[in-house]
């Protein structure tokens, strides 16, 4: 596992994952609200296409999904230290979307049964994939040496 | 640290393995874009039989040339060339 993904394709990719992964959560409360109509159910369904192609490469080809769930005890002292940086900025970032989150489901009263699972399993795949995404976005073009042969 | 390690015949494969890293972190290593905590860079030392402070000089190495040249100046050093 080594494939030679630039860093602007890695960041390009990363960028469309997130656009995708936010369009699906909007398509999906549509969806939910509309009584599931065919507009935002087909909408959802081809953005969540879009999440799933661009997660291949990004994150599985180059690695970086392995790297950040490898066990530290498996991890050398420089993927140690990348690890950690990766998690405390993807710390923050959760955080704002989180909070955020709740907020507007606070304000807007939308949530139900469906749209709090949608909402819940957005924010779990961004808790899964933002310490991969902040390595992808800012390793040099070496990154792909972050795959990991443990 | 790449002259090194080709110079005693290592692949950054064994190299790894021998001080104790994944083959990843010998190439950041050896390209200068990771500074090796103490303990790491003791065992580097060990590994190659040199001092830290000679592997990992903050200064870059200085030409062959300029060593000889200072060399030949110094009180007792040669000046018969290929006398070094």
């Amino acid at each position: 596992m080594n494939l030679a993904i630039s860093k602007s394709s890695r960041r390009r990719l990363v960028i469309i994952n997130y656009v995708a992964l936010l369009l699906a959560l909007v398509f999906l409360i549509w969806g939910d609200l509309s009584g599931w109509a065919t507009v935002p159910a087909v909408s959802a369904l081809i953005v969540i296409t879009v999440v799933v192609v661009t997660f291949i490469p990004v994150y599985g080809r180059t690695g970086l999904w392995k790297f950040v769930h490898t066990k530290s005890d498996k991890l050398d002292e420089r993927e140690l230290l990348v690890t950690y940086e990766s998690l405390r900025h993807s710390y923050a970032i959760f955080s704002i979307i989180a909070l955020v989150c709740i907020q507007i489901s606070a304000l807007t009263g939308l949530v139900n049964d469906t749209t709090g699972q949608i909402i819940f399993w957005f924010l779990f795949y961004l808790a899964h994939t933002l310490p991969a995404s902040v390595i992808a976005w800012t390793s040099g073009n070496a990154a792909q040496e972050y795959a990991v042969d443990a | 640290m790449a002259v090194l390690r080709q110079e005693r015949g290592l692949s950054r494969k064994e190299l790894a393995e021998k001080i104790g890293v994944n083959v990843q972190t010998v190439g950041y290593l050896e390209r200068e874009e990771y500074n090796p905590s103490l303990d790491l860079a003791f065992r580097i030392g060990e590994t190659f039989g040199l001092p830290v402070d000679l592997i990992f000089s903050p200064e870059p190495l200085r030409p062959l040339s300029e060593e000889l040249l200072e060399y030949k100046r110094k009180p007792g050093g040669s000046h018969e060339p290929g006398n070094i």
